[in-house]
């Protein structure tokens, strides 16, 4: 699937949150977006998941306009999002199942996607329990399994990592890569500078609502002379001072 | 199990029906079980058999006060010698009026959850068809209600004079309309809603409307004696000439007389409006309202994601920091300053914290509307209004501030007391208590100090407000020997506010104190310093003793 964005705004009352952005996503493509905590990272998902009305702007998503047919759309999107997501009074089954009944999926192929979706990430046991007693990383990994259970053609995840361990995680990253192997578009929120780097050829910067940079990761390391992500987005994101603020924390912290 | 296949069937059939609306059938089969399943679960971690939920523990007590009260009300209304008619209208309007109390106060968030639209928003759900599950949800308690509050009038009915052997099922099927007209009413008026504010300012207007039934809750005694005298003779034909017939019980009412046979042209009239009502106007609203019910909560709630202004450094108030250093120690200091901010800035407890205050003054107007309801009881012989009013409102303050202790919509934030080093629990509790001196016991006993000082000579108005005060510490004394968490550390769930209720009305004894004492004191000053004097010694064994009980107790898990 592709997305277009054009001259995209979002607005809070007198605070502009994201500030006529345009960019395009390819078919088949792994995209970065990052950006410093408050850029408007989340308000973009949100507003390309349809959650949240854009003040102005447009986005089309293979050439629908997502305002004017947003079901369409949102049956052929997947959704890990940042935070929440999940009724906890349900077990972990209960939950994937109530989703995919959601998308018509077909009850026996439903049941045995979600129990091999529990298998391969190690949550057999707890398949039957509350989410409310799952650990931050299990109900990581049920948002994800959640967000894929329908096969969707386009999937936005937004700190997708947050609390997975390093065998899942490991997983996790070369499950993205085989999904855009298959065609599927993977637009990729996260802090985490070194598996963007790894997963996604092209990143989008944002800061403080406007695109800072949109090029191809290796393109973006030759333009600024930086060795690494982590380095680029210091660099254009104005957060260079980094071992100065380190020190100061740690004198607070230690009550000098 | 077989519950669950009921509410399957149930669900499957509505689902076939509401499809002709445009709503997704199987979808709304699944999201309507699940989220009656998700009510009647414990947000414990645990999964048990025997669990009870508080939705479902509270669901119990109100079906059983309903009942109950429902049974008095109908032998008072048949004792006054009501016809089917005017029995129909007392009753049917008892019941749309706790029903919709019941949907205000409890089910509110039913139609409108921020958490159910995070989670549903990005997946394929149609606006008709979110809107149809959160209708249905509601309905489903509403009928619950409607059942446990006239199925007793239903049958009681039946002694009415004019009353036929059918009296029963007719009632119940206009009981049951009457109700679907309230939550279907009070669902468009929320949709309705939705087009204009924020989630915010929706909060604050729930809570309003809970501040007026309140109100009405506990000054209804006042007008029920008035109406019950005026009871016998009142027909279909008397009604029909005054303003009552815009009351909605009034309508379906009409409609009871109908199904009796009871032919007349009002009744027709009557029963038509019901029909109509419910039957083409409100459907034709919800309609409208559903098809941008969906976008609309979006825009409810990313408005609500107001940004942070900015903030202004105060320096704090000399008494303040003369407190800090007197009178808290370390844990107290952090557990008081927290409840102190929590009630000066959180809007939903400020509105309940303010409400208590308002009390006095209302109990004020109603005694001055009372011939000789403020005569000085240290003056002049006789029990009055006056001897009560006091009390009344350190009592309803003491009893809403121990109540609603434990919840808060902050409530995720209470994880850090669970980490924080508290050694001795008592302190928790001893900030609690400073806490609610400072912010309930003490404006009250100067509000109420300073109104009767218009009427009464100081002296004797400042012993009404110890003898109050003091009260009031008893019986909040009393309610925290059932406070075991944290403060504020609970989240508020369904039927939280029924089981605040049941507490309520289990101290209702301490409430016929405020009618003993005064009789005790009357013109005698001795006596109600004497009475002043217990009451403190009572207040501060029970405070040594309930320290002790919660620094044994474990919070329930959160």
């Amino acid at each position: 699937m592709k997305i277009e964005v054009t001259d995209l705004t979002r607005k809070y009352g007198e605070f502009l949150a994201v500030d006529h952005i345009s960019f395009q996503v390819g078919h088949g493509e792994i995209l970065g977006y990052l950006g410093p905590n408050g850029a408007g990272k989340s308000t973009t998902v949100k507003m390309l998941t349809t959650i949240l009305p854009p003040t102005s702007g447009r986005i089309l998503i293979d050439g629908i306009d997502i305002t004017t047919d947003p079901l369409t759309i949102k049956k052929r999107i997947g959704y890990v999002p940042e935070s929440g997501g999940l009724y906890e009074s349900l077990t972990g089954f209960e939950f994937l199942q109530l989703v995919g009944r959601l998308y018509h999926l077909e009850e026996a192929g439903l049941e045995h996607k979600i129990r091999e979706f529990f298998r391969l990430f190690g949550l057999e046991e707890a398949m039957h329990q509350r989410l409310s007693s799952y650990s931050k990383g299990m109900k990581q990994k049920v948002l994800i399994s959640s967000a894929l259970i329908h096969n969707p053609d386009l999937i936005f995840f937004d700190e997708p990592l947050s609390g997975l361990d390093a065998n899942s995680m490991l997983v996790f990253k070369e499950v993205v890569r085989q999904l855009a192997e298959q065609g599927k578009t993977i637009f990729y929120c996260s802090h985490v500078l070194d598996v963007v780097e790894r997963l996604c050829k092209r990143v989008i910067i944002i800061d403080h609502g406007k695109i800072v940079a949109d090029a191809q990761v290796e393109q973006l390391k030759e333009v600024t002379a930086q060795r690494s992500l982590e380095d680029v987005f210091q660099k254009l994101t104005d957060s260079s001072e980094v071992a100065e603020i380190a020190r100061a924390f740690g004198s607070v912290i230690a009550g000098r | 199990m077989r519950t669950e296949r009921l509410l399957d069937w149930i669900a499957r059939c509505v689902g076939r029906l509401v499809s002709r609306w445009g709503v997704d059938a199987e979808q709304y089969r699944w999201l309507l079980q699940a989220s009656i399943r998700m009510d009647f679960r414990t947000q414990s971690i645990v999964v048990s058999k025997s669990e009870t939920s508080s939705t479902k523990s509270a669901l119990k007590w109100t079906l059983i006060w309903n009942f109950l009260f429902s049974f008095f009300m109908g032998i008072g209304i048949l004792i006054a010698g009501a016809d089917t008619f005017f029995f129909s209208v007392v009753l049917l309007g008892y019941g749309l009026v706790m029903v919709g109390m019941s949907i205000l106060i409890e089910f509110g968030l039913v139609v409108i959850s921020p958490d159910d639209f995070l989670i549903l928003a990005p997946r394929p759900i149609s606006s008709r068809t979110f809107f149809a599950v959160k209708l249905s949800n509601l309905c489903f308690y509403v009928l619950l209600l409607s059942l446990s509050l006239n199925a007793v009038p239903a049958v009681l009915g039946l002694a009415c004079a004019n009353s036929p052997w059918h009296f029963p099922v007719v009632y119940l099927m206009a009981a049951i309309v009457a109700a679907l007209f309230v939550a279907g009413a009070i669902a468009a008026i929320y949709g309705l809603l939705l087009r204009k504010i924020d989630y915010d300012r929706f909060k604050d207007l729930l809570m309003y409307c809970q501040l007026a039934f309140s109100f009405l809750f506990f000054f209804g005694y006042q007008l029920v004696p008035r109406v019950a005298g005026r009871v016998s003779g009142v027909t279909i034909e008397t009604l029909w000439k005054s303003w009552a017939v815009l009351i909605p019980s009034v309508w379906f009412a009409g409609l009871v007389e109908l199904g009796l046979g009871h032919m007349t042209w009002q009744g027709v009239v009557l029963g038509g409006v019901a029909l109509g009502t419910v039957g083409v106007l409100l459907p034709a609203v919800l309609k409208s309202v559903s098809l941008d019910y969906s976008e609309k909560i979006g825009r409810m709630m990313s408005a609500s994601e107001r940004v942070a202004t900015r903030a202004t450094e105060r320096k704090r108030p000399i008494v303040a920091r003369v407190l800090d250093r007197l009178w808290l120690r370390n844990i107290e200091r952090a557990f008081f300053y927290f409840l102190i901010a929590m009630f000066r800035r959180n809007r939903v407890l400020k509105l309940q914290l303010f409400s208590n205050l308002g009390v006095v003054f209302a109990m004020l107007a109603v005694a001055l509307l009372q011939k000789g309801g403020l005569r000085n009881p240290l003056r002049e012989s006789g029990f009055e209004f006056a001897a009560t009013l006091p009390a009344m409102a350190t009592l309803l303050g003491a009893t809403g501030m121990a109540t609603q202790l434990p919840y808060s919509d902050e409530y995720q934030g209470g994880w850090i007391f669970e980490l924080a080093p508290v050694v001795q629990r008592k302190r928790v509790l001893k900030a609690v208590k400073k806490a609610a001196a400072c912010i309930l016991f003490a404006p009250l006993f100067l509000i109420t100090s300073v109104s009767l000082s218009f009427f009464w000579p100081i002296h004797h108005a400042l012993l009404q407000g110890l003898y109050a005060l003091f009260l009031g510490v008893v019986s909040f004394q009393m309610l925290l020997f059932k406070f075991k968490d944290f403060p504020l550390s609970r989240k508020l769930e369904k039927g939280a506010h029924s089981a605040r209720l049941a507490v309520f009305i289990m101290t209702m004894f301490l409430f016929t104190l405020v009618f003993v004492l005064p009789q005790l004191f009357a013109r005698k000053e001795v006596a109600l310093l004497v009475t002043i004097a217990v009451l403190a010694l009572t207040s501060v064994l029970l405070g040594w003793w309930n320290n002790r009980v919660y620094a044994r107790r474990k919070p329930a898990p959160v």
